[in-house]
């Protein structure tokens, strides 16, 4: 680490120097210091989102033949709720993970669509709006849909919460027609959904305004991977990625791209990897007991200026065995301060039984895990400890019943 | 554009053809997308229009190839009169052209099937879906 303070001056940007004294500001981290805790209740713009409408007389047929869950209610009718699932290619793999909603007679802001159709609004990742849109084309065929990439300015997506203890309802006036209200349901407690049909007003929701960054932050301690920098595109499985958990893939609804691997492993298979938040913590400390977001770890201990936070580590770096050689117990996706998300063998990394075995076959107690990056001579290090948020133990101890 | 009938193929259509007394039975093959793969074969039999109705009929397409079989072993380039005919549209058979229509007698069942599809790069278990090359 202390290797750091060898870079160059030029190197540092003008974010990492403070304006008053024109001085480094964290001499040896390459980092802005890290986002505040989420407030208790909040709402937030969704810059990382963005939507694609899906109008005309086939499109319910034509998205049923392409995503996980089903366009069809449990009594046969088109369904009328949105609701969360995912696009995935023939081999099984993850392409994007969306949320659906439909859109009764036209899609709002279509005018060009006749009036009468069908129509859905898919919200995808907004860096990768322009894939799903070729990926989606690619099917069209003689199929009656048409499809367009909604602006931001047009349609815009938010995210409430209220982790108020007494108090975790919102109140939100769901019936109007300016605003599509949907409770996110990958998690329970994660908060709702807002879709703002009426562009950039924000919607008036009597919480305190907050950043994308404070979703993100809850989404981590909730243990909820979202877009193709976490739920990596072409590479992860949707079982691995929780989805079937967080409500995201129908096992009876008939053939889908992707189906075939998916329902196999459902049923055959087991799932040893799972995307699971994880906590940071200095090589030197002990293992934090509980998964809490800390804006600044080493404040209390005089402020270590050498803090490494989880977003200096790059993405898909190898999680290893502290003390241990062999085999790797998972890759890292993507964090924020001292939390983030890592894909984690369950069996090494956690207390988790999987089926038909008979004990968590080699996680002890006490076993710690590193991250480590960097160049030979370089390199920077931390420990990384893996939770089973509580929903998700809930939901794989129900399934093996 | 080309398609290949296998003379099984055309064998079976011709035996449907004089079972059901039908000379304007066609076989009708579609692209759809669906399936574990993405993309779906889908056939029906449907009786060609002739004479008066062939301009006001919906059956036939603006968009449609009509294939018809010809023998290896024939001079001639023109089809007899009563072969077999194979009827697609454009998308479908943008997809599917110069694969092989053949009839399949397996165990699991007698069918028409597409074999070597040059666009197909994967295909699922049971042969009615595929994927396309990219």
């Amino acid at each position: 680490m202390r290797s750091l303070s060898r870079r160059p001056l030029h190197d540092l940007s003008p974010n990492r120097i403070c304006r008053t004294c024109n001085l480094p500001r964290r001499q040896f981290s390459s980092s802005l210091p890290s986002p505040p805790r989420p407030p208790a209740s909040g709402i937030a713009p969704l810059a990382s989102r963005q939507l694609l409408s899906v109008t005309g007389p086939d499109a319910a047929k034509f998205l049923q033949g392409i995503i996980t869950a089903n366009v069809v209610s449990s009594k046969g009718e088109p369904r009328t709720d949105p609701f969360y699932t995912a696009f995935l290619n023939a081999t099984g793999r993850v392409l994007h993970d969306v949320f659906i909603y439909p859109v009764r007679g036209c899609a709002p802001g279509d005018s060009a669509q006749a009036a009468g159709d069908d129509g859905f609004l898919v919200e995808v990742d907004a860096a990768q709006i322009n894939a799903l849109m070729k990926y989606i084309k690619r099917y069209k065929l003689r199929a009656k849909v048409a499809f367009r990439a909604i602006d931001p300015a047009e349609i815009s997506v938010w995210h409430a919460w209220n982790d108020t203890p007494n108090s975790t309802t919102l109140d939100i006036p769901a019936a109007d027609p300016s605003r599509i209200v949907f409770q996110d349901p990958r998690a329970p407690g994660l908060g709702h959904r807002i879709i703002q049909l009426a562009g950039h007003k924000p919607p008036e929701v009597d919480v305190e305004r907050a950043t994308e960054d404070a979703y993100t932050i809850r989404r981590y301690l909730h243990g909820v991977p979202e877009g193709q920098d976490e739920i990596l595109r072409e590479q992860a499985l949707p079982l691995e990625s929780n989805m079937e958990h967080m409500n995201g893939i129908d096992f009876h609804k008939g053939c889908y791209v992707g189906q075939e691997l998916t329902i196999r492993t459902k049923h055959r298979g087991v799932v040893r990897k799972r995307i699971l938040p994880c906590v940071i913590y200095d090589r030197a400390k002990a293992a934090p007991p509980s998964l809490v977001y800390d804006p600044d770890p080493d404040s209390e201990a005089g402020g270590s200026p050498e803090a490494l936070t989880a977003d200096m580590i790059p993405a898909e770096t190898s999680i290893g065995r502290s003390g241990k050689r062999g085999r790797s117990a998972g890759k890292w996706l993507r964090g924020v301060g001292n939390i983030g998300l890592g894909l984690c063998r369950l069996e090494i990394m956690t207390d988790v039984v999987l089926p038909g075995e008979q004990a968590a076959a080699t996680f002890r107690d006490g076993d710690e895990f590193e991250l480590e990056w960097g160049e030979e001579d370089n390199k920077s290090g931390v420990k990384v400890k893996a939770f089973v948020p509580e929903w998700l133990r809930r939901s794989i101890d129900g399934q093996q019943r | 554009m080309k398609l290949e009938i296998t003379p099984r193929a055309a064998q079976r259509l011709s035996e449907i053809m004089a079972k059901d007394k039908n000379p304007n039975l066609a076989l009708r093959i579609r692209v759809e997308s669906g399936g574990c793969h993405g993309f779906q074969y889908l056939m029906s039999l449907i009786t060609m229009p002739t004479g008066e109705g062939l301009e006001s009929s919906t059956i036939l397409n603006e968009d449609d190839s009509i294939f018809q079989y010809v023998p290896d072993e024939t001079e001639s380039t023109s089809p007899p009169p009563n072969s077999p005919k194979i009827i697609l549209d454009e998308p479908s058979l943008e997809l599917l052209t110069g694969s092989k229509v053949d009839f399949t007698q397996e165990l699991i069942g007698s069918q028409f099937k597409i074999v070597d599809n040059p666009y197909a790069s994967s295909s699922c278990g049971c042969g009615t879906s595929f994927d396309i090359k990219a």
